[in-house]
């Protein structure tokens, strides 16, 4: 079989051209092909040593949007990219040197008397309005005086308008206030250029900047504290920040927005990023002569609601106005595609109405007349509280609903994720053969880099396509057969390497992730499940990286874990590590609805002080209410005389999902020192004293964990049949060439192990490093500064 | 002028439309197509229902809206055509498309029904009062719970009242049969005023994982639309000018949508034609190559190739990009543009010479819109055959597109369409 190989970077190249088999390369798999090419040129520590080192990151594991935001939607569009910049140890004179920007000037990025920008495009994806996205050409009252069609007035400038700042996106509060006339909100004080991200920068074609000392932070306001910050980007992080990216590449979107096809969607966009001359604004040429120049993946795709939604899998008989929204649309000319998704929406908010009370088709107009909704786009976020975009209140039922019952009035609609997985789950838990819910990759996206729909993970009419067989032989997905944990071919770059494991992590490798002697990988509800909550909540962290007994339960044995939580062995196996749904019928209880259920353990946010067991409340001058904490330690509440550690749920509407408390953690399944460090710069997305989320975790030398990893969903080595881009991003870097994780030369200068010459003299577990490229690993986890994401001195 | 030059002129110019500028009114007559006027208001109803434009105007018309009103005016003129061959060929003699119709035609009557019935609830100030006084809520609250309380009794009195009235019988068959083991014609449940049988769920079933739990609640829903829609006709909700209209509406776009559908299924070659058309174009048996390339754009010839003659003595293909190339982004991209796929570029010229050279050589200037290209081919992905099914699939595609298009094309040689001289205003195009 013949394999071509490309590499954007030029980097790259340089290294194939040192490669006996030139360009084309014939062998059995690109992996294979990959293993003779650096046979025949080089050792593990020398091979291209590159000048600079840009890692290029982003932030959710793969971003879900629609791109028609004229009726409704669920997500807006956010893609960032994020990169650190390393100077290659050969180059320095001494150490590799991480670089940051001009402090007076966040776009400059300064290595000695130099001064550089970083470039940064989306290679075949300049822009999204008009063709490929309908957001700033809806108009949306944002101001409320029944005119949708004042300056600014759409739907992106109304999707963050809850956010906001008081001067810049350093947290800075020059006057100390919380008054909310001082504030300036994004999309209303500060609107949103069309094609741009909430910062400004343009989704192509734009210069990142620096995140600071203190990151990138706006405000929002929770239901008991006003200027909750929000980090958006960690400090020391280069960064074009929640760009509005879509899946559709310039090329495939000349037709119209109306004429996109699934096909269309290509959900692994390639971001570039080039370091070019201040001044000039010519790219930098390294020493072999080729731009500093690195691509890595921006992951967008658009969900499968169309499946269920627009045929009468969901309507049944009952919901009909789907069926004219298809026609019309079909009769106009839209493609197939775009008719199913218009439909979909109507058939979301006739349900919606229908079940809940709500009246959003109580204008719609199926001829067509004018605004065929016959009113301004639903925003989900509006009414449902939703920790992703920093909207920390949920209306009450009787603020949403027109018509509620007086008993349904007082009560407070659910976080929006909450609501959607704990619906779907139930009516829809589509199970495969073995009992894991399909319904995971049902209705997240699982469109591939080739385009092609062969053993997609949904049927066109919401069946789960694996119900006989196993989610995981799915072609490949936004995680599934992509990333390090579910990628089959992974097993081929890392063979000999071991996973570090705790007892979780054992037992899913012997029964979950080998099954009958195949490898199968892990299933999404593998780490997405309360066992993450139940371990966080546990944990007492005073060095995470090598914790004691005290400081967590996450050493322990499965029979150890199972009675800390309070649960038998079996529950735990069978509940919180692998949930298993019905294999037919409704979910009601399984472990999987478990992860959204109303009562669950929701962790602690933070101490707060308490005076006769409530807490006290001060109120700002718009009368805001405002509770003291008195620790962002949630551990730490016998320090104080009146100090009470309260859960998430009392701080947010939106419970502790998307934040550190609720999503998983490497530290669920694998051993110190492989594991997050703390948190804390981010509060109370992470916290001290518990493991970071691993998007916000920094390790070695202040790198984030993301750097040497990628980021999560994608992490080192993909497969390149799902997520080429993924895939040679790891080349590129990896002296090597291959596919990741990051290696010590990718930085340092080596020995012949791979080893840094800085490293080999030093002892890891009484044994000196030398050439043992393992242990120079594990010792560099265990020594990494643990700052809580913060930049090490 | 003869229609076709009209019409091949109105899809492609690119004049100005500045559509909602325009002083005309909305009944103001676009085009005749076959007899049907099509007005200002119709287009500037689909204009403005399309994400390109939401109503009154507010976008900026821009490149793509102007391409888009253009097509989009084609496309209603060609909609038309096909509606009316679909009238002529007798389509609504159709039974799968009439049951269809009917099926929407009754959801709406049952719609209409429940809210006359919800209309007739009444509630005293007294019970309101004494609601609010049980439940410890406020009279708005007590207002509205007492509603929804009114609406389920009300909807479930009225369905145990029509299922007698109209003698609703659920057959046995439902509950000793699985699935598999139904007949389409099986009758699953009669009445007085309809019959539902197997055939009717099927559609709907299949959509819904075919379970008897879904058929059994596909049936339920589909017993109270018939019931209301048929307590609906009796007061004479049908004869109302809105479900009416509605309902053509919605009849005229599924015939139109069954139309296009019948054609594509007429169109669909057979093993000779494609076997014929892969034979004349060689080039389909082929995936579409993709070549990485740089590029360098220079004013004059000469100087392009002057450029090439350094690049091929070894000087810096970027450096000379930065250095010299008057492409945009040169100077960032150093000469890196997006990747050339075979078939897809504009100028062929470009594309033979990539197929001409190696990777890491350079082509001779080529002309192009503003000036001398020169580019170096970096890598190329290898010629590799499509699949059996993978060549048929693009190939089916392709050869039914072509014939779908000479069908319109032939409807609108042959139809009558005029234009009126209000469309001449839409930018001078006739």
């Amino acid at each position: 079989m013949t394999r071509w190989l490309k590499f954007e970077a030029e980097a790259t190249l340089t290294g194939l051209k040192r490669c006996t088999f030139g360009l084309f390369v014939v062998a059995l798999g690109a992996g294979v092909a990959l293993v003779g090419c650096q046979k025949g040129t080089t050792s593990p520590g020398a091979s291209k040593q590159l000048d600079y080192l840009i890692s290029i990151n982003y932030e959710l594991g793969m971003h879900c949007t629609g791109f028609d935001f004229s009726y409704c939607c669920v997500l807006p569009p956010y893609n960032s990219i994020q990169a650190q910049v390393v100077r290659h140890e050969s180059t320095t004179g001494g150490l590799p040197k991480l670089l940051a920007a001009d402090p007076k000037d966040p776009g400059i990025l300064v290595d000695g008397e130099n001064r550089y920008k970083l470039h940064y495009e989306h290679v075949d994806n300049s822009y999204s309005e008009g063709n490929k996205m309908a957001y700033w050409n809806v108009p949306y009252d944002i101001n409320g005086n029944g005119n949708p069609y004042e300056a600014n007035e759409n739907v992106a400038n109304a999707y963050f308008r809850h956010l906001y700042i008081y001067g810049d996106l350093e947290g800075s509060n020059p006057k100390n206030t919380s008054r909310d006339k001082e504030k300036m909100r994004v999309g209303v004080e500060i609107p949103i250029p069309i094609d741009s991200g909430p910062a400004g920068q343009p989704v192509s074609n734009g210069y990142m900047k620096y995140s600071g000392e203190k990151g990138t932070i706006v405000f929002t306001k929770s239901p008991v504290l006003d200027n909750v910050p929000i980090v958006l980007t960690n400090p020391g992080i280069w960064e074009a920040l929640g760009l509005p990216l879509t899946p559709f590449a310039d090329k495939d979107a000349a037709k119209g927005i109306m004429k996109l096809e699934e096909k269309d969607i290509q959900p692994y966009q390639m971001a570039r990023v080039t370091l070019v001359d201040a001044k000039t604004g010519k790219a930098v040429l390294g020493s072999s002569g080729n731009p500093t120049s690195f691509t890595g993946t921006n992951p967008i795709d658009v969900p499968n609601c169309y499946n269920c939604h627009a045929n009468s899998n969901a309507n049944g008989v009952q919901y009909n106005k789907y069926k004219d929204e298809l026609n019309y649309w079909k009769s106009v000319g839209a493609s197939e595609w775009f008719a199913h998704l218009k439909a979909t929406a109507i058939s979301i908010m006739e349900i919606h109405d229908a079940k809940h009370g709500t009246e959003f088709l109580k204008n719609y107009n199926a001829k067509a007349s004018g605004n065929r909704l016959g009113r301004q786009p639903v925003l989900c976020q509006d009414c449902h509280a939703d920790n992703v975009i920093g909207k920390l209140h949920s209306k009450t039922v009787g603020e949403a609903v027109p018509r509620a019952s007086g008993e349904d009035k007082p009560r407070l609609i659910s976080p929006l994720t909450e609501a959607m997985h704990a619906v779907h789950q139930r009516v829809r838990p589509l199970s495969d053969s073995q009992g894991r819910t399909g319904a995971c990759q049902g209705c997240h996206p699982a469109h591939r880099f080739d385009r092609s729909m062969e053993n997609y993970p949904i049927t066109t009419v919401g069946e789960n396509n694996f119900a006989k067989s196993d989610n995981r032989d799915a072609a490949g997905g936004c995680f599934v057969g992509r990333d390090a944990h579910s990628n089959a071919d992974a097993k081929k770059e890392t063979a000999n390497r071991p996973s570090h494991l705790n007892a979780v992590g054992e037992y899913l490798q012997k029964n979950v992730v080998y099954e009958n002697g195949r490898y199968k990988g892990l299933w999404c509800t593998n780490c997405h499940n309360q066992l993450t909550r139940e371990l966080y909540q546990r944990d007492n962290l005073k060095n995470p990286f090598a914790p004691s007994e005290q400081e967590t339960i996450r050493g322990k044995s499965l029979a150890q874990i199972a009675s800390a939580i309070g649960v038998s062995e079996t529950e735990l196996i069978s509940k919180y590590i692998d949930p298993k749904v019905p294999l037919s019928g409704e979910d009601t209880d399984s472990g999987v609805q478990l992860t959204w259920a109303k009562k669950r353990l929701v962790p602690s946010i933070a101490v707060i002080e308490v005076e006769n067991g409530a807490p006290v409340v001060a109120k700002d001058e718009d009368g805001d209410a405002n509770v003291k904490i008195l620790s962002a330690n949630p551990n730490e509440a016998s320090r104080f005389r009146n100090g009470l550690a309260v859960p998430y749920e009392a701080a947010t509407h939106g419970r502790d999902y998307w934040l550190s408390a609720g999503e998983p953690h490497c530290a669920d399944c694998h051993a110190a020192p492989f594991v997050e460090a703390q948190g804390g710069v981010a509060f109370p997305i992470n916290q001290p004293g518990k493991y970071s989320l691993m998007r916000y975790s920094k390790g070695h030398s202040g790198l984030a964990c993301q750097v040497c990893h990628e980021s999560i969903h994608g992490l080192y080595p993909a497969n390149p049949k799902v997520d080429p881009t993924t895939y040679n991003q790891a080349a590129i870097m990896n002296a090597d060439g291959s596919h990741g994780p990051v290696k010590c030369a990718s930085c340092h200068v080596v020995n012949s192990g791979g080893v840094p010459k800085i490293a080999e003299g030093q002892e890891y577990k009484g044994k000196k490093i030398g050439t043992d490229l393992e242990a120079a690993i594990a010792f560099m986890h265990s020594i990494a500064p643990d700052v809580g994401g913060a930049i090490p001195k | 002028m003869g229609i076709e030059n009209v019409f091949g002129k109105l899809l492609t110019t690119t004049l100005v439309i500045l559509f909602f500028g325009l002083p005309a009114s909305a009944q103001t007559p676009l085009v005749k197509v076959g007899g049907r006027v099509i007005t200002m208001e119709e287009l500037r109803r689909v204009v403005n229902s399309t994400p390109y434009a939401m109503p009154d105007a507010k976008i900026q018309p821009s490149s793509n809206q102007k391409r888009a009103t253009l097509q989009i005016l084609g496309e209603i003129i060609d909609s038309e055509l096909l509606y009316q061959e679909a009238i002529a060929s007798k389509i609504e003699l159709r039974t799968d498309l009439r049951n269809e119709i009917d099926r929407y035609a009754k959801s709406l009557l049952a719609d209409a029904y429940r809210q006359r019935l919800f209309a007739k609830i009444r509630r005293s100030t007294n019970a309101i009062a004494r609601y609010s006084g049980e439940k410890h809520v406020s009279e708005e609250a007590a207002k509205a719970l007492l509603q929804n309380e009114e609406r389920r009794k009300v909807l479930t009195r009225e369905k145990e009242r029509l299922f007698d009235f109209y003698q609703v019988k659920y057959y046995p068959i439902l509950a000793k049969t699985e699935i598999a083991g139904l007949k389409a014609a099986e009758l699953l449940v009669s009445s007085a005023a309809f019959k539902i049988y197997f055939s009717d769920m099927q559609d709907a079933l299949a959509d819904s994982g075919n379970t008897k739990s879904a058929l059994l609640d596909l049936l339920a829903q589909a017993v109270e639309v018939e019931l209301f829609a048929a307590e609906a006709k009796k007061g004479g909700l049908d004869q109302d000018k809105k479900f009416i209209s509605d309902a053509a509406e919605y009849g005229k776009n599924l015939t139109i949508v069954v139309h296009r559908k019948e054609l594509e299924k007429k169109y669909r070659p057979n093993n000779g034609e494609i076997e014929a058309f892969v034979r004349e174009n060689e080039y389909l048996r082929f995936k579409p190559q993709r070549a990485d390339v740089l590029l360098i754009v220079a004013r004059a010839e000469k100087e392009a190739a002057s450029i090439r003659e350094r690049a091929l003595k070894g000087e810096n293909f970027y450096r000379l990009a930065m250095d010299r190339s008057i492409a945009p982004n040169a100077r960032i991209n150093s000469g890196r543009i997006d990747p050339v796929i075979i078939g897809d570029h504009p100028y062929t010229s470009v594309e033979k010479a990539l197929l001409d050279i190696k990777p890491g050589e350079i082509t001779k200037p080529i002309k192009g819109d503003k000036g001398y290209s020169i580019f170096k081919l970096m890598a190329i992905s290898p010629k590799e055959l499509k699949s059996a099914d993978e060549l048929r699939r693009s190939v089916t595609r392709q050869i039914a597109a072509r014939k779908m298009a000479e069908h319109v094309e032939k409807l609108r040689e042959t139809a009558s369409i005029q234009f009126y001289p209000a469309a001449k205003e839409i930018g001078g195009l006739i």
